[in-house]
């Protein structure tokens, strides 16, 4: 009876380890809600900035470096975070493509600047519904 | 371009609302270039957006459904715990 007991633990050890490393998508991370909304108010400035004259180069490297931070800290969580990791790349080539358009192609319309706002700003909001629609931590 | 043409009338007659308006605002996009009211650049450039939006959204399902899919292995796997637990203290 002791062994079969101590079989039994075993088996419940077994499927309790399986179940914690059985991850198919990471659980929902306040932190990444938090960068991804922090975001939102600078990139509307830099949209506001591409309609004049001035660039502000400082400023777009402080959102690149924000951007780059937000990668690595997303990276960090592993494999099962991926689909994230992808959704955060997307973004930051969607910023990256539109400054590279803006120094090509010079000042910005407000009407353009609007358009191209509200494509960034949709493709961040799409981003936060995904981690919300994610697992809360047990 | 008929098989763009029968895409977009897929789009825009899709359950999804986020896919209805993609589908729209690539057709606005691609007319507005052909009357000449936008150069090819900007077209380029907006329609890029259009595709990594729907990129996004599909992205998004996968997250969703990866969640659900999730749950389902954490509620089983308690649910396997709790019963073997339970035939321990029957025993």
């Amino acid at each position: 009876m002791k062994v079969n007991s101590s079989l039994l633990y075993l088996i419940i050890l077994l499927i309790t380890l399986v179940g914690c490393t059985t991850s198919l998508i990471s659980r929902y991370d306040p932190e990444t809600h938090r960068n991804l909304a922090y975001l939102k108010p600078d990139i509307k400035n830099i949209y506001h900035m591409y309609t004049t004259t001035n660039i502000n180069y400082e400023y777009l490297c402080k959102i690149n470096m924000v951007f780059r931070y937000i990668l690595s800290y997303e990276r960090s969580k592993g494999n099962n975070n991926l689909p994230t990791i992808k959704q955060i790349e997307i973004i930051q080539k969607m910023f990256n493509r539109h400054i590279k358009e803006r120094l090509s192609q010079g000042r910005w319309t407000i009407q353009y600047a609007n358009i191209k706002l509200n494509n960034i700003l949709t493709a961040i909001d799409v981003a936060i519904q995904s981690e919300l629609s994610k697992n809360k931590q047990r | 371009m008929d098989e763009l043409i029968m895409l977009l009338n897929e789009l825009k007659n899709s359950d999804d609302k986020y896919l209805q308006n993609c589908g729209k605002n690539i057709e606005e996009c691609i007319a507005n270039f052909e009357n000449g009211s936008i150069p090819e650049p900007l077209c380029r450039s907006y329609l890029q957006d259009i595709r990594d939006l729907i990129e996004l959204d599909r992205l998004r399902y996968k997250i969703k459904n990866l969640a659900l899919a999730q749950k389902i292995i954490d509620y089983i796997s308690i649910m396997i715990s709790n019963g073997i637990a339970n035939f321990i203290k029957k025993i």
